[in-house]
C-alpha cells in the first residue's frame, strides 16, 4: 500500500473517530405538525435520558447543557435537501447542593425540581413551534420535519468536552428523527 | 546536483516554516496550561492545528521512509549511511523525549493534585452542611408557626379565603401565601409585596407528592437567591368538598441569602473543579503526549533532512567514483560546503582534472604506439626474413609469416613454448634449435651463423643474426632472431661462381688443345716413319692417347662452353602442348623401355620462348628420368601441361614426373649445380643447363620427391596471350 494511501485511511479514521456520536436512548417518540393560521406549528415528544456518568457529573456541580432542534426540510431529489425552517431549543440543568433541587434554566425561566427526571419530564413536551408560513412552501414539493435532542457536548467543561470527544457517553443524542408532512 | 540542492532547499524552508508553526503550538499550549479558562478559550485552535501538525509529520516521515527503504532496495550509495544515522537522530532524540515524558508526567500529576486541598474540601461540605442545617432550623420554626394557621382556610369559598389569606400574611410575615386545588388551579392568592407577579405554583413533583398527603417544607432555589416553600394539604370536611393545598413563600433574610448563595457557589464550583481533576489530569497529559510526539516526530523530520544533507556529499562522491572507475572522468562535484566534505570534493574534482589528463595522454600515446606497432607488424609481415623473439626463458614470444616459410613449418602452434621445443616436434630442426640455443646460451653479444637443414624439400641454408633486447626490465629481456633462407642466394654465388669457371675453362684450356693435339699428329706423322717397331708402337699409342684425351677435353670444354655462355635466345610465341608432343615424339620407338604418358590441357599454352632451347629442356629432362631408372625397369614418365594463377599473374605448368627412385635428399637442395650428379655417367651439367635456360624464360623450376616412388618436376611459364576463364590455382602438385 502506498504511502498516500495509508496517510488518506489515517485522516478518515481520525475524522469518523470525532464526529460519530452515541445512540444512548434519548429519543424523538412524537411529532406533529399542524397549520395555524397558515402558520406551520409544531409539537414535539421527547424522551431525554442521560448515562450515569452525565448524572453523577450534575451531581458533582458541573452544569449540562441540552439542545432540541427541529427543522422543515425541502426534499431535493438530485441535489441536497433545502431546508426551510428551523427551530433551536436550549436549556440548562444545574444542582443546587444547598437546597438539594435541580434548577432548569432556559432563556426565559428557571425552575427548580427535586430531582432530574422531573426536569427532564417537565422539557419532555414541546409545544406550538413555529416553523415558518405554509405559503413560502412549494406545494409540489415534498417536505419533512426532522428533530434531534442532544447533549450540547461543545458547552460542556473543557476536560470534559475533550473527553466527549473520544468517549460516547459524554455525547448522547436522538439522532435525527424524521417525520413526513 | 542542481535538483539536489533545489530540493534541500525546499526542504530547509519546509523544516523552518514547521518549526516555527510546532513553536507556536507549543507556545499556545504553555499558554493553555496556565489556568483553565485560558485554556477553554485556546482549546477550538490548538487541538486542531495540533492535529493537522501531527498529520504532516506522520505524512512526511511516511514518505521520507518509503524513500529511504526504495533507495536502500537499489543499494543506492550513501543509503545505508543515511539509515544509520537517521537511526541515531532518533535514538538521540526519543531518550531524553521519554525522560522528560516520565518526569512531565510525574509533575502532573502531582501539579493538578496539588490544587486542590483536602481540608478546603471538607470545610466546604461542613458549611453547606452548616447552612443547610441552619435553614431547615428556620424552615421547621416556620412551619410549626403556620401548621395551626392551615386550619383557617379548611372549606373556605374564595372569596373568604382571600381574606383569609391576608389575614395569614398579616399574621406569618410570608412573602406569598396561595391557596390552589389538586389541579394546580389557584383558589386565592395574596403577597406582601404590591407589585407581585403571578403566584409561583409547585412543580408537578411536589403537587404529586403533597397529594399523597405528605407536606412539604423544603429550600427552594429561585433566580435571586433561596426561598422557603411550605406546602401543606388542606381537607376538606365535607363529604364532597375536596382536598386543597396552601403554599407559604418565605423569603431568607438578605445576610443569610447572601451567605448560602456564597457558600453554594463556592462549593458547586470546588466540587466542579475537583469533579474535572481527573478529565483535567488527561487531558494535560493528551496535551502533552501531543507536544512531545509532536516534538519527536519533527525531530524524526529533521533526523531525514540532516542525514540527507550530510550524506549527500559522500553520495555524490560515491556516485563519481564509481563514474570514474567507469571511465568517465568528466564527472565534476558541485563543492557543498568550505568545510571538511568540501575539501574531499574539491580534491575529488582535482583528481579527475589530472585522471583525466593522463588518460587523454595514455589514449595519445596509446594510439601513437599502436600506430608504431601496426607500421613495424606490417613491415616484419612483409620482411622475407623470419623474425622471432623470444623471453628471457627462451620461450617463442613472437613470430612473424615468412619464419614459418623459412623453417618449413607452422610456427604459430609454438607460441608460448620453449625455442628447443621446435626441434622436439619436428625432427629436422632439431639440429637448428641445439645450434641456435647454444649459441645464445654461450654469448650474449650480438652473433650470425649459417645452418643447413634438411627438409623434404631438400636442405637449405639458414642465415641466423640473433641480438640481445636492450632492455632493463627482467620480465621484457629476452632475443630476437632473424632467419633468412640463403638457399637461393648462395645458389646463384655458385652458379655464377661455376659459370665464370667454365668461361675461364673455355678459354684457358680449349686455346692450347688445338696445337697439343697438332703437334701430337705432327710427331707422329714425323717420327713414326723413321722409328723402330718397337718404338713406333709406343709412339703411335702415345700419340694416339694424346689426341684422344684431347678430344675429350674438347668435348668436355664444348660443354663448359654451351653452360657458360650467353643466351642468344629468339622468343616466338608457341603452344607448350605442340612443343611437348613434338619433343616426345623421339622416345615414343623405344617401347619396351620407356613409356610416355601425356596429360596435356585441352586449351592452348601459349608461351613466348625459343623453341630449340625448350625442346633441349624437356629432353634432359625424360633423359635424366630414363637413365636414373634401374636397369630391367620400365621407365614411365608422365608429363602434364595446364594454366594456373599465382601472385596474380598467369603461368603455363609443365610437370614431368617418373616412377624411378627419386632425388636424395641430400642433393635434392643442389640438384641443380654444376657437376652434381649421382649417376656414373656424364658431367653433372645437364640440369644446370636446364635451370639456365629455364630463367632465360623468364620461367622457374622445382624439384620434389612423390610421397611413394619417383620424382617430380614441376615448370612454369609466363602465359601469352590466354583466357583467364581456362586458368586454375598454383603448381599442380605431385
Amino acid at each position: 500500500m502506498r504511502a498516500n494511501q495509508l496517510i488518506r485511511l489515517f485522516c478518515l479514521f481520525y475524522l469518523f473517530s470525532f464526529s460519530s456520536q452515541a445512540d444512548t436512548g434519548m429519543t424523538i417518540d412524537d411529532v406533529s405538525v399542524r397549520i395555524l393560521d397558515r402558520v406551520i406549528m409544531v409539537d414535539c415528544d421527547v424522551n431525554y435520558q442521560v448515562d450515569p456518568k452525565v448524572e453523577d457529573a450534575l451531581t458533582n456541580g458541573v452544569e449540562v447543557a441540552f439542545i432540541l432542534d427541529i427543522e422543515l426540510i425541502e426534499e431535493n431529489k438530485y441535489w441536497l435537501n433545502k431546508g426551510v425552517g428551523k427551530f433551536s431549543y436550549i436549556f440548562f440543568i444545574k444542582y443546587h447542593a444547598l437546597s438539594q433541587q435541580y434548577i432548569l434554566k432556559d432563556k426565559n425561566n428557571e425552575r427548580s425540581f427535586p430531582d432530574l427526571y422531573s426536569a427532564f419530564y417537565f422539557q419532555s413536551r414541546v409545544k406550538n413551534i413555529e416553523l415558518g408560513n405554509i405559503d413560502s412552501l412549494d406545494l409540489e414539493r415534498k417536505y419533512f420535519v426532522r428533530a434531534r435532542a442532544r447533549l450540547a457536548s461543545e458547552i460542556l467543561p473543557l476536560p470534559l468536552r475533550i473527553k466527549s470527544y473520544f468517549a460516547n457517553e459524554w455525547r448522547p443524542t436522538s439522532g435525527w428523527t424524521i417525520w413526513p408532512m | 546536483m542542481a535538483n539536489v540542492r533545489k530540493m534541500f532547499n525546499r526542504d530547509r524552508w519546509l523544516l523552518a516554516i514547521l518549526f516555527l508553526i510546532l513553536v507556536a503550538a507549543i507556545m499556545l499550549m504553555a499558554d493553555a496550561t496556565r489556568n483553565v479558562a485560558y485554556f477553554n478559550r485556546l482549546h477550538n485552535w490548538l487541538l486542531p492545528i495540533n492535529s493537522a501538525l501531527l498529520l504532516i509529520f506522520v505524512g512526511l516521515i511516511v514518505y521520507n521512509v518509503g524513500l529511504l527503504v526504495r533507495r536502500l532496495k537499489r543499494q543506492a550509495p550513501g543509503s545505508r549511511l543515511t539509515l544509520r544515522l537517521v537511526l541515531l537522530f532518533v535514538i538521540t532524540a526519543i531518550v531524553p523525549v521519554i525522560i522528560v515524558y516520565t518526569f512531565s508526567i510525574w509533575l502532573l500529576e502531582r501539579g493538578v493534585d496539588s490544587w486542590f486541598d483536602i481540608e478546603v474540601e471538607s470545610a466546604l461540605q461542613d458549611a453547606v452542611d452548616l447552612s443547610r442545617s441552619s435553614l431547615d432550623m428556620n424552615i421547621r420554626t416556620l412551619g410549626q408557626q403556620v401548621e395551626p394557621l392551615v386550619d383557617n382556610l379548611v372549606d373556605i369559598d374564595s372569596f373568604n379565603a382571600t381574606l383569609a389569606i391576608n389575614d395569614l400574611l398579616d399574621r406569618t410575615g410570608a412573602d406569598e401565601i396561595t391557596l390552589f386545588d389538586a389541579n394546580n388551579r389557584i383558589v386565592a392568592s395574596g403577597s406582601a409585596e404590591l407589585s407581585a407577579e403571578v403566584p409561583r405554583l409547585p412543580g408537578e413533583s411536589i403537587l404529586q407528592l403533597v397529594q399523597q398527603g405528605e407536606n412539604y417544607i423544603a429550600l427552594d432555589p429561585t433566580e435571586s437567591g433561596v426561598q422557603i416553600r411550605i406546602i401543606y394539604p388542606v381537607p376538606s370536611e365535607l363529604p364532597t368538598g375536596e382536598t386543597q393545598f396552601v403554599q407559604f413563600l418565605y423569603p431568607v433574610s438578605d445576610r443569610i441569602g447572601l451567605l448560602a448563595d456564597n457558600v453554594q457557589a463556592a462549593y458547586g464550583q470546588y466540587n466542579e473543579l475537583i469533579y474535572l481533576r481527573s478529565p483535567l489530569k488527561q487531558n494535560f497529559i493528551v496535551i502533552l503526549t501531543l507536544v512531545l510526539s509532536l516534538g519527536t516526530l519533527f525531530a524524526v523530520f529533521a533526523a531525514f533532512y540532516w542525514s540527507r544533507i550530510l550524506v549527500a556529499p559522500i553520495q555524490e562522491l560515491a556516485e563519481g567514483t564509481k563514474a570514474v572507475a567507469a571511465g568517465q572522468y568528466h564527472k565534476k562535484l558541485v563543492v557543498p560546503q568550505n568545510d571538511d566534505l568540501g575539501m574531499l570534493v574539491a580534491s575529488f574534482n582535482r583528481m579527475t582534472e589530472r585522471l583525466t589528463v593522463a588518460r587523454d595522454t595514455g589514449i595519445i600515446n596509446q594510439r601513437i604506439i599502436e600506430n608504431q606497432r601496426t607500421y613495424l607488424q606490417t613491415i616484419l609481415e612483409h620482411l622475407s626474413s623470419g623474425v622471432l623473439s623470444l623471453d628471457g626463458s627462451l620461450a617463442l614470444k613472437t613470430i612473424n609469416a615468412a619464419a614459418s616459410d623459412v623453417l618449413h613449418t607452422n610456427m604459430n602452434q609454438f607460441l608460448g613454448k620453449q625455442f628447443v621445443q621446435i626441434g622436439v616436434v619436428h625432427s629436422f630442426l632439431k639440429d637448428f634449435c641445439t645450434a641456435v640455443v647454444n649459441k645464445i646460451d654461450e654469448t650474449s653479444e650480438e652473433w650470425q651463423m649459417e645452418l643447413e637443414i634438411f627438409t623434404q624439400q631438400g636442405s637449405k641454408t639458414i642465415l641466423c643474426k640473433s641480438v640481445k633486447l636492450p632492455i632493463d626490465e627482467q620480465s621484457q629481456r629476452g632475443y630476437v632472431l632473424v632467419i633468412d633462407d640463403v638457399t637461393t642466394l648462395l645458389q646463384v654465388q655458385r652458379d655464377s661462381a661455376w659459370g665464370e669457371v667454365a668461361r675461364r675453362l673455355a678459354h684457358e684450356i680449349k686455346n692450347p688443345l688445338t696445337p697439343i693435339q697438332l703437334s701430337a699428329e705432327r710427331l707422329r706423322n714425323k717420327l713414326l716413319p723413321n722409328l723402330a717397331q718397337d718404338q713406333s708402337n709406343i709412339v703411335d699409342r702415345a700419340t694416339n692417347t694424346i689426341v684422344q684425351q684431347v678430344e675429350s677435353l674438347k668435348l668436355m670444354v664444348d660443354d663448359f662452353s654451351d653452360y657458360a655462355r650467353m643466351p642468344t635466345m629468339e622468343p616466338k610465341p608457341l603452344n607448350l602442348n605442340d612443343l611437348v608432343n613434338d619433343t616426345v615424339e623421339l622416345y615414343k620407338g623405344d617401347v619396351e623401355n620407356v613409356a610416355i604418358k601425356l596429360d596435356l590441357d585441352s586449351h592452348a599454352l601459349n608461351i613466348r620462348g625459343d623453341s630449340v632451347r625448350l625442346r633441349q629442356v624437356i629432353h634432359n629432362l625424360v633423359k635424366n628420368a630414363i637413365e636414373a631408372m634401374p636397369q630391367n625397369k620400365k621407365c614411365i614418365v608422365t608429363i602434364s601441361t595446364f594454366p594456373f594463377d599465382l601472385a596474380n599473374s598467369k603461368y603455363a605448368g609443365i610437370q614431368i614426373s617418373d616412377n624411378g627412385p627419386g632425388f636424395p635428399v641430400d642433393v635434392i637442395g643442389r640438384a641443380f649445380d654444376p657437376y652434381m650428379t649421382t649417376k656414373t655417367k656424364g658431367n653433372g651439367l645437364g640440369l644446370a643447363v636446364v635451370k639456365k635456360i629455364i630463367e632465360e624464360h623468364n620461367g622457374a623450376i622445382q624439384i620434389d620427391n612423390m610421397k611413394n616412388q619417383g620424382a617430380t618436376i614441376n615448370i612454369r611459364f609466363p602465359l601469352y596471350n590466354y583466357s583467364i576463364s581456362n586458368l586454375k590455382s598454383g603448381f599442380k602438385k605431385a
